[in-house]
């Protein structure tokens, strides 16, 4: 069978709509419209930037730390349930009301974190084992972050530093620690999710190797914040030796036991709006020569037993008569002042510093500069001098500097809210229980809060009626006048619970200063001249760092400081929360071992964090020197940049390997790890609140106690208490609860004296007993 | 316009037709020497050229595009996959991803226009069409936001809820959906033949996969430009979901509806002409079965194994589809007189008006309806209502 042959193809006749060239390119047109209206709806609903806890926002204060949505911050970590691994022997607590157990085997877990009111957020934390002879922690952290490639998508090392993770351990063990960030995105058979964030690091104790990975698909804004959750439980993490009891080394040294991390330093570049308004009035401070190296000298005779000058504090006046400039000095620099046509609103008796206020305008042509507005990324619009103002010559010799006219913000609260101590568990837990009994309970003394914020008085009232306490009202004492109540009222309103829960029956005074507008120095100097009050807390604090403090706002709370040691206050200041980075509490990816300003100052008690672990009736067990690897936290501690070691701080441990001359930090330190924070009442609502900013008014508020007892004693005065406290930790038995485990993401806390902990936590009965005992002597 | 050739008898259905290469009434390869045929046996009857067998995922899911096209079809289909691997390669993940969904329902909207397919109500039939796809593939994508895991649980496979969601019910609900697309026009008469069901339900199912990916994936949108991650896993994820998992479902659902169309359009004795895979109790769950084992294969699976077994198992879908085409356009074969010449748009020769070109082989009813006037339909007697 042949089929007839066909006809030629006629190519005309093959039918076609369109010609391939065209039909190409209008898929291309197509395709790539979709593209430009995807490229624009992925940029508009971009992520923003990745807030650091401090961030400033509005005219505020630098933002605030991470918090967890108030539901979540319910209940402290207290008695939790156990998870032990049956094959490996570690184990750890954790808060069945917010973990689930998801899955577990004999050598690992896996749990997840939720709480009802908030459905959005979510936490997953994997812990596995194996024995350190199979699996080393970096195999094992390799494999468990693997094992996870299937379900994330493109899972990877995240390279942005503001992720990092830095000072990795398990369980406070970071023996041949190691861990890092990561970065994918959730998939599944329908299409991938939502991005995830992995922090992972893993341990071994010399028997086991131990990874932990906490992951989460919650916004960046809250990330630090869960996974402080995460870090809660790891930090409760027992191994089977033991070890995380024997982090800290035998020696009387601290050991370098993790890699210095890279140094970056990268910081958002603030955007210049235009020249302030001329007619705007704005105050600032004139910082006044002071006779420096007179002043060091009495201060050091101040400690000094064999001097006529020891414990001989100063008033203000006869500071200012002593060390500060004449009073034709003061006049002539008053005279300059109203003749640019600017008003001189304080003239401190101890002559530190003179504040005045006018017009942009007048004030521009005073110190020949110009000022400008500024907004930083968080939008936030502050002005600074568009050159460096210029102190008239009339009056160089008695003015130093100029500081106030930059309203960069510039104090932080310090502040982690979650765990909670209540008046009750922080008289058992410290041992004020003595004191209290005998009726030291701050009858008659007065304490300064140091604040750049305010409160509300029913705050305070209602903290009162909640536990019961009935010490007097407290003050508010307005500073270039005062603060509205903002954002860090809870901070304010933490400073002032901690010293009602140790000294409820002290007199608080809080001195108010707009933030940003005023500094630490015109705080003290407005206590230094007020005279009541001859013990200071500061919760408050900044990267110390040249890009954000100034030399005259250095020298002008130095002086201030100064002073007021002269005049035989004892300042305690916070030491940080964000470990050994203070600065990284600005800028995430800023990684160099920085301190907190003023913390660093060795005119003060700068206060660093433990966690603190008790026995079921409350007393004491044991702490650990604060740090949240997961959640960027830890007790502030290391080296001041400029100033050096004072004369006093010396004892055990001081001298290290880390020692370059410089002051070291902290002095002491007290509860401030989220887990075993304080009780406090904030917008009408009790919740606890964790950082070196609770350590510091427990502190303070011991110290009133001590002061007090002292008075009861026939002493009249503590004065500067930092040189005794190195004294007396020398002894033994000491006051002090020498804290041996933990660290703050970089240092570790060791025998005797460390950048973790400093010299301890009190036994505040035993350190009373002890001041009071070497006072008398 | 050329001569009617002399006669002959056609050995497969044995009717006397023109003595051309191709009978036009069976498309069956009438010139003894078997090696001059252009794909060495009986051809694909949508794409003569090519064996029925050949997994050619143009000629399949875009059955009546002219030969002449499918170059172009190909070179865009290429352009795009290379579009969204270069995005990729350069980390541009969310712009990667929107070009994986809109890949092949941009190629099947272009086929629709470019082939004119349904000619009396182009806009309304194509409008109903993918408008059902994209609505229910946003509702089902809603659904899965709501009830998949979207946690970090998820990343660790830490419940049962994951499988039975994710796994096995959404994939389900997905399937249901997409066939629902296509059967309000099933007691059409006007579309009665196998490859409209085909087509509708091809159409529809790349919509609604392309409008649940989007939907499903919206939060990763809001991840910023270059967002972190590895780009290999992403290449071969983003080319899962912009080719191989579109392609699997418009062959799974189109030949569920091809088989529907079978079975309720198609006269009574074609009907059976696919065996089991014809019947639309083993197809319904055959294709619900692809689609779940897709869903599992992307849960349990990775990168390239992932990529394979997905690949695999649309080729299978792809296979089905083309023979439900094939056989489709073999139905009704003689039931019709041979009537005058017209230009084929594959060849470009004029062949009988029948059902197939008698010089290129190609189906009569695959070709463009505007360039091939409507051709007198077979009463589907004994078709029973859907």
């Amino acid at each position: 069978m042949n089929a007839v042959t066909p006809e030629p193809t006629t190519p005309d006749a093959i039918w076609q709509k369109v010609k391939p060239h065209k039909f190409i390119a209008l898929f291309a047109a197509a395709l790539t419209i979709f593209f430009v209206i995807a490229l624009v709806v992925i940029l508009i609903v971009k992520p923003g930037p990745t807030p650091p806890p401090c961030s400033p926002k509005d005219d505020k204060p630098c933002g605030r730390p991470p918090t967890l949505p108030a539901a979540a911050k319910a209940t402290p970590l207290v008695n939790g349930k156990i998870w032990r691994s049956s094959a490996l022997g570690f184990q750890f607590e954790y808060n069945p009301q917010r973990w689930k157990v998801a899955d577990q085997g004999s050598t690992g877990v896996v749990m997840n974190w939720s709480i009802p009111s908030r459905p959005d957020l979510d936490l997953t934390l994997i812990v596995q084992g194996a024995k350190l002879s199979e699996t080393p922690p970096a195999q094992l952290l390799q494999k468990q972050i693997n094992s996870l490639k299937g379900d994330v998508l493109g899972l990877r090392t995240d390279p942005s530093p503001k992720h990092a993770l830095l000072g990795p351990n398990v369980g406070y063990v970071d023996q041949q620690a190691t861990g890092g960030a990561y970065a994918g995105t959730l998939d599944t058979p329908q299409g991938p999710g939502a991005r995830i964030a992995l922090l992972s690091m893993a341990a071994t104790d010399g028997k086991i190797s131990l990874v932990a990975t906490a992951a989460t698909t919650s916004p960046e804004s809250i990330k630090l914040a869960l996974m402080n959750e995460a870090d809660s439980v790891l930090n409760t993490l027992q191994w089977p030796s033991g070890a995380e009891a024997q982090a800290a080394s035998a020696t009387s040294q601290p050991q370098a036991l993790r890699a210095r991390p890279q140094l970056t330093s990268a910081k958002a570049v603030d955007q210049y709006v235009g020249r302030t308004a001329p007619s705007k009035r704005i105050g600032f401070s004139l910082v006044l020569r002071f006779k420096q190296a007179a002043l060091d000298r009495y201060l050091e005779e101040l400690q000094d037993p064999a001097s006529p000058n020891y414990h001989r504090y100063l008033s203000a006046r006869e500071i200012g008569r002593r060390f500060g400039i004449s009073d034709a000095e003061v006049a002539r620099v008053k005279r300059s002042l109203a003749a640019a046509g600017l008003q001189v609103n304080v003239v401190y008796a101890q002559r530190t510093s003179i504040r005045a206020s006018g017009t942009v305008e007048k004030i521009s042509a005073y110190f020949d500069t110009a000022l400008g507005d500024f907004r930083e990324p968080s939008g936030r619009v502050y002005h600074k001098p568009l050159r460096t103002p210029t102190i008239p010559a009339a009056i160089r010799r008695s003015v130093f500097g100029v500081t106030g006219l930059s309203t960069r913000s510039l104090a932080l609260p310090a502040a982690v809210p979650q765990g909670g101590l209540t008046p009750a568990t922080t008289e058992k837990a410290y041992n004020l229980g003595p004191l209290h009994r005998a009726g030291i309970q701050g009858q008659g003394q007065t304490i300064a809060i140091v604040s750049f914020d305010s409160f509300k008085d029913s705050d305070p009232k209602a903290f009162d009626r909640k536990f019961g306490i009935t010490g007097p009202p407290v003050k508010h004492r307005r500073v270039a006048g005062g603060s509205p109540v903002g954002e860090g009222s809870v901070e304010v309103n933490l400073d002032i619970d901690v010293i009602r829960s140790v000294a409820p029956k002290a007199q608080n005074i809080d001195y108010e200063g707009p933030n940003g507008r005023v500094g630490y120095g015109d705080m003290l100097n407005a206590i230094v001249q007020d005279g009541k009050a001859d013990i200071a807390s500061i919760s408050w604090g900044n990267c110390d760092d040249a890009s954000n403090l100034s030399l005259t706002e250095r020298r002008n709370t130095t002086q201030a400081f100064k002073a007021a040691v002269a005049r035989g206050i004892s300042i305690f200041v916070a030491s940080g929360d964000a470990g050994a980075y203070s600065c990284q509490r600005r800028f995430l990816e800023d990684h160099r071992l920085t301190a907190e300003f003023p913390g660093d100052s060795p005119y003060v008690i700068s206060v660093g964090g433990t966690r603190l672990a008790t026995a079921g009736d409350g007393s004491y067990v044991r702490e650990y020197g604060w740090e949240d690897v997961l959640g960027n936290g830890g007790g502030g501690g290391g080296l001041n940049p400029k100033d050096p070691r004072p004369a006093w701080q010396k004892g055990a441990g001081v001298k290290n390997t880390f020692s370059n001359g410089k002051r070291q930090l902290p002095d002491v330190s007290a509860s401030a790890d989220p887990d075993s924070g304080f009780y406090v009442v904030s917008g009408g609502q009790l919740f606890p609140i964790g950082g070196t900013s609770a350590a510091t008014p427990f502190w303070a508020g011991s110290t009133v106690l001590i002061r007090q007892l002292a008075q009861k004693q026939g002493i009249r005065k503590l004065g500067f208490i930092a040189p005794i406290l190195y004294q007396l930790a020398q002894q033994k038995p000491s006051p002090f609860h020498d804290v041996v485990a933990g660290g703050n993401r970089y240092y570790d806390a060791g025998p005797g004296w460390d950048y973790s902990t400093g010299l301890g936590s009190p036994d505040v009965n035993a350190l009373a007993q002890a001041m009071v005992k070497h006072l008398k002597r | 316009m050329s001569e009617t050739p002399s006669t002959i008898t056609c050995p497969r259905c044995e009717h006397v037709v023109p003595a051309t290469p191709y009978c036009v009434r069976c498309g069956e390869w009438l010139v003894d020497d078997l090696s001059q045929h252009p794909s060495g046996r009986r051809g694909f009857a949508a794409a003569p050229n090519e064996s029925p067998l050949r997994p050619n995922v143009i000629s399949t899911i875009f059955p009546q595009l002219p030969r002449a096209d499918m170059d172009s079809f190909r070179a865009s289909l290429a352009l795009g996959a290379a579009a969204i691997i270069v995005l990729a390669l350069f980390r541009l993940f969310p712009l990667g991803l929107v070009g994986s969904a809109v890949l092949v329902p941009l190629l099947v909207i272009l086929y629709l226009w470019d082939v004119d397919l349904y000619e009396d109500e182009p806009l309304l039939v194509m409008a109903l069409t993918i408008l059902w796809g994209i609505g229910a593939g946003i509702g089902v994508g809603f659904l899965t936001r709501h009830v998949v895991e979207q946690s970090a649980g998820l990343a660790v496979q830490t419940s049962n809820h994951t499988l039975i969601w994710s796994g096995i019910l959404i994939p389900l609900i997905s399937f249901a959906a997409m066939i629902a697309g296509p059967l309000p026009l099933l007691p059409y008469r006007k579309f009665n033949d196998v490859l409209d069901g085909a087509t509708f339900g091809a159409a529809c199912a790349v919509s609604f996969v392309g409008a649940e990916l989007l939907t499903h994936s919206s939060d990763f949108l809001a991840s910023g430009v270059r967002p972190v991650g590895d780009t290999v896993p992403w290449v071969l994820r983003l080319i899962s979901l912009g080719v191989v998992v579109p392609v699997l479902a418009a062959c799974a659902v189109g030949a569920v509806a091809g088989a529907l169309w079978l079975r309720y359009r198609a006269p009574v004795r074609d009907r059976n002409v696919l065996g089991p895979l014809g019947h639309p109790f083993v197809a319904v769950p055959l294709a619900a079965g692809l689609i779940v084992g897709a869903a599992l294969i992307q849960l349990y699976m990775d990168t390239w194994l992932e990529l394979a077994l997905l690949v695999v198992n649309a080729l299978l879908a792809l296979l089905w589809l083309r023979l439900m085409i094939h056989l489709g356009l073999l139905q009704e074969a003689s039931e019709i007189e041979i009537g005058p010449p017209v230009t084929c748009t594959n060849c470009g020769k004029q062949t009988p008006s029948h059902t197939f070109c008698a010089f290129c082989g190609m189906a009569l009813r695959a070709q463009p309806k505007q360039a091939f006037p409507p051709r007198p339909r077979v009463d589907p007697k004994g078709a029973q209502p859907a």
